[in-house]
């Protein structure tokens, strides 16, 4: 311990252990501690290569003593640093540094030794937990991640284990959040959905310990991984007097793993399989034909990081195209590894005729347990590749052979009638106008003075080409006697009077009673007299007075009608 | 100037008729092609392009030019023979649907469409006197007519639909072989080989790549210059 006094404040550093394996967490406390520590800021840790902080945790006392009648208080903040160290060998924890009061304090640096980690490939059960909760045995309740291996080569697995300690009764727990992985390829092995305990003594202590969460991490990446805690929420403590008990929240802490370089150069054929496996091939043909795939499949089987194998890297094959492999698993987390095979299918499409060798395709995986690269190799074969069958197929239909061409006319065959949607739309203008000719029928049925209206001009047509006949023909009596019919014919279907049998004096009283207006009605008066004068009086107007009273007629019609 | 055309016309034809029967193809072919760019289209021009193709060992290019004819008439027995050299006729096991689907294969879009406007029309026709008897007595046997009319109209309806829908689907024919791609682009997945005169239609477009269907049912994205659709940048094969 070094301690260092200073006026009335004392700031000191201290380790919990002075040797340590890289890869394992170990404690660095820092205590400040004075009569009156009242603005004290928190010490700024130093800054360290081999050394990473992975969490911090602060916590303060005070002491009142009375010595000979006198009270003296002192009062402590803790800080605890959680270390861990990344590569072996000795070196030093710089000065943790702290400004108080315009005065700069500073720890003295402390020397720890790192040694290499032993590459087992699990750590006992009992070992890990007395390890890893150690300073967890005062708790009540707490959470724990347990790690399999500290340090890995590229593609190994680790087991990640979350484990609930606790020495009361719990009467609620809840996941918070879930362990976040980066750079790696997970696989959970278990996940309870209830939580199984079991009696588990620690330094003498009986808890009782459920697993929460079991994971099967593989590095992708060649760099230190970072595992970040599982928070819980867990409450205790309640009973028949205090309904709702205390509520916690509690995490594992950090765990690092460090990802190693493979032992040596790598050879030919490495990719990024590292476990144990076997390999074999399978090719259905030995017979094929220009331009028409066929498969060829190689098995990878065994344990190791079998999820995320990338598919062996085929020569460079003369005549043949290979097209890019399909691989499928089929396999199982099994024994903290995941066990099973791989099949990947490769499709080469021959592109010329004739014998073509594959040539023998090398491949290797890296063991981690011996830390040798292993080789594998499957092949050569050889192929016989027919000329392609559309080529038979083809002198087969020439034998056939197509039918001879035909005499080209100038003409211009649409695909389809120009105007197409108007002929289509024109039968709908019949459809129109049958509906209206149905719609007028029925009115003119159901209509008598509709019907009479509507059949007005078409006498009138009638009788005014007779009159006009008349007036060229100078045929006076005629002309005068078709005038008083079509006149009083125009009245009888205007008016729905029987005009023909009435007087001349009757028929304008009634036309009257019509409300004819009084202009119309001299003009019609003067019709049927000048009718009369001619049939009576042997009267005869000339074709000027003729076709003056047409056209008064014709008046008359416009008006009324 | 019309019947200098026409002689003309006549002229040319027979000189690509002579280029053909002495084996010179590509010099007929040229012939034909001209025949298009002046506005000329009908299947026997489709027919002969077809087999100028043939015989140059373009099949792709062969079978674009039979299928062009076919559109314009199925039922020419030359078109139909040399599809036949590419193509199986697959029938159905159900007679009723195997003789229909026969009928219908035998005649053009553009005669059904005739086939459309006369039926309707006979129909509207038909429908209006039917009318007009409610309000004026006319001996005429609508019912009837109107039954058979009415066949004659669903099955040109049905017919012109299938038509329809095959000029819609945006038919293709591989003009040479090529790989199908997962994604519009080499860089993606390899699928499979498809041949040359293979047939599908058009489903979507990215840039240079097409996204074909095969009528096989397979499918993938292709380079847009070995694919050639039947109904484009064809004068003669306007949709109207």
């Amino acid at each position: 311990m070094v301690i260092i006094f200073l006026l009335s404040l004392t700031f000191t550093a201290s380790l919990d252990r002075i040797v340590v394996s890289v890869g394992e967490s170990f404690l660095v406390s820092v205590s400040v501690s004075g009569e009156d520590l009242s603005g004290v800021g928190e010490p700024s840790p130093p800054s360290m290569d081999k050394v990473d902080i992975i969490g911090t945790s602060s916590s303060h006392s005070t002491q009142i003593q009375v010595i000979n009648g006198k009270i003296t208080r002192s009062t402590s903040l803790n800080y605890e640093y959680q270390m861990v160290a990344l590569d072996e060998g000795e070196f030093t924890i710089p000065s943790f540094n702290l400004e108080y009061k315009g005065k700069k304090y500073s720890t003295e640096p402390i020397k720890i030794t790192v040694k290499k980690t032993t590459t087992k490939t699990s750590i006992p059960e009992v070992q890990r937990e007395t390890r890893g909760t150690e300073k967890e045995s005062s708790k009540k309740v707490f959470l724990e991640c347990n790690i399999s291996k500290n340090s890995v080569y590229l593609g190994e697995p680790v087991v990640v284990s979350y484990y609930l300690y606790t020495r009361v009764n719990l009467t609620d727990v809840s996941l918070r959040s879930l362990p976040g992985y980066k750079g790696v390829w997970v696989e959970n092995i278990s996940s309870p959905q209830r939580l199984n305990f079991e009696q588990t003594l620690l330094n003498g202590i009986t808890y009782s310990k459920a697993l929460i969460k079991k994971d099967l991490i593989f590095p992708l990446k060649k760099e230190r991984i970072r595992i970040e805690p599982l928070t819980m929420q867990i409450t205790f403590g309640g009973d028949i007097f205090s309904l709702f008990g205390e509520t916690k929240i509690i995490s594992t802490q950090p765990k690092i793993i460090n990802v190693k370089s493979f032992p040596k150069a790598q050879v030919q054929g490495f990719i990024d399989a590292v476990g144990k496996f076997s390999l074999s091939a399978e090719l259905d043909t030995s017979e094929s034909e220009v331009g028409t795939p066929f498969p060829l499949k190689i098995k990878i089987k065994g344990e190791g990081n079998l999820s995320f194998l990338s598919p062996l890297k085929l020569p460079e094959i003369r005549k043949l195209k290979a097209f890019k492999p399909e691989s499928k698993g089929n396999t199982e987390v099994k024994e903290n590894t995941i066990k099973g095979e791989r099949i990947i299918t490769y499709l080469l499409a021959p592109e010329e005729a004739g014998v073509i060798q594959i040539p023998q395709i090398n491949w290797a995986y890296f063991d981690p347990e011996r830390e040798v690269f292993v080789r594998k190799s499957i092949g050569p074969w050889i192929i016989r590749v027919n000329p392609a069958m559309k080529k038979e197929k083809v002198e087969k239909s020439r034998s056939e052979d197509i039918a001879y061409i035909k005499p080209v006319g100038n003409k211009f065959v649409p695909l389809i009638p120009r105007f197409f949607p108007l002929y289509l739309f024109l039968p709908t203008i019949i459809l129109a106008l049958s509906g209206y000719y149905v719609w007028e029928r029925k009115k003119i049925l159901g209509d008598s003075g509709y019907a009479r209206i509507k059949s007005i001009p078409a006498e009138l047509k009638r009788g005014f080409q007779n009159l006009k006949r008349e007036v060229e023909e100078n045929r006076v009596e005629f002309f005068y006697e078709e005038l008083t019919r079509l006149l009083l014919k125009f009245l009888k279907l205007r008016f729905d009077i029987n005009t023909f049998s009435m007087k001349r004096d009757e028929l304008l009283g009634e036309l009257q009673n019509e409300n004819v207006s009084d202009e119309v009605l001299p003009w019609i008066q003067q019709i049927l007299q000048k009718s009369e004068e001619v049939r009576f009086a042997s009267v005869f107007p000339d074709k000027e007075e003729m076709q003056e009273d047409l056209r008064r007629l014709e008046e008359i019609i416009r008006v009324l009608h | 100037m019309f019947y200098i055309s026409l002689f003309l016309l006549f002229f040319s034809t027979s000189k690509s008729e002579e280029y053909y029967k002495n084996g010179l193809y590509g010099e007929a072919l040229k012939e034909y092609t001209q025949y298009l760019k002046e506005g000329i289209s009908n299947p026997e021009l489709y027919l002969n392009i077809g087999n100028c193709y043939y015989r140059m060992d373009k099949f792709g290019e062969s079978l674009l030019n039979y299928r062009r004819g076919w559109f314009l008439s199925p039922n020419d027995p030359n078109i139909r023979h040399n599809i036949s050299l590419f193509r199986e006729q697959k029938e159905s096991p159900n007679p009723f649907i195997s003789f229909t689907s026969g009928v219908i294969d035998r005649i053009s879009l553009r005669d059904f469409s005739y086939l459309l406007i006369f039926s309707f029309t006979i129909l509207i026709i038909i429908g209006s006197i039917r009318m007009i008897q409610s309000v004026r007595p006319i001996r005429f046997p609508t019912t009837p007519l109107f039954f058979i009319i009415g066949i004659i109209f669903i099955f040109s309806l049905s017919g012109f639909s299938i038509w329809q829908g095959r000029v819609q689907s945006n038919w293709v024919v591989f003009t040479e072989s090529t790989i199908a791609h997962s994604g519009p682009g080499d860089q993606f997945k390899d699928l499979m080989t498809v041949d040359e005169a293979e047939e599908g239609s058009l489903i979507r477009e990215d840039g240079g790549w097409w996204l074909i269907q095969l009528y096989s049912g397979e499918g993938g994205w292709v380079d847009s210059s070995s694919v050639s659709l039947v109904l484009k940048g064809t004068e003669g094969l306007r949709r109207y």
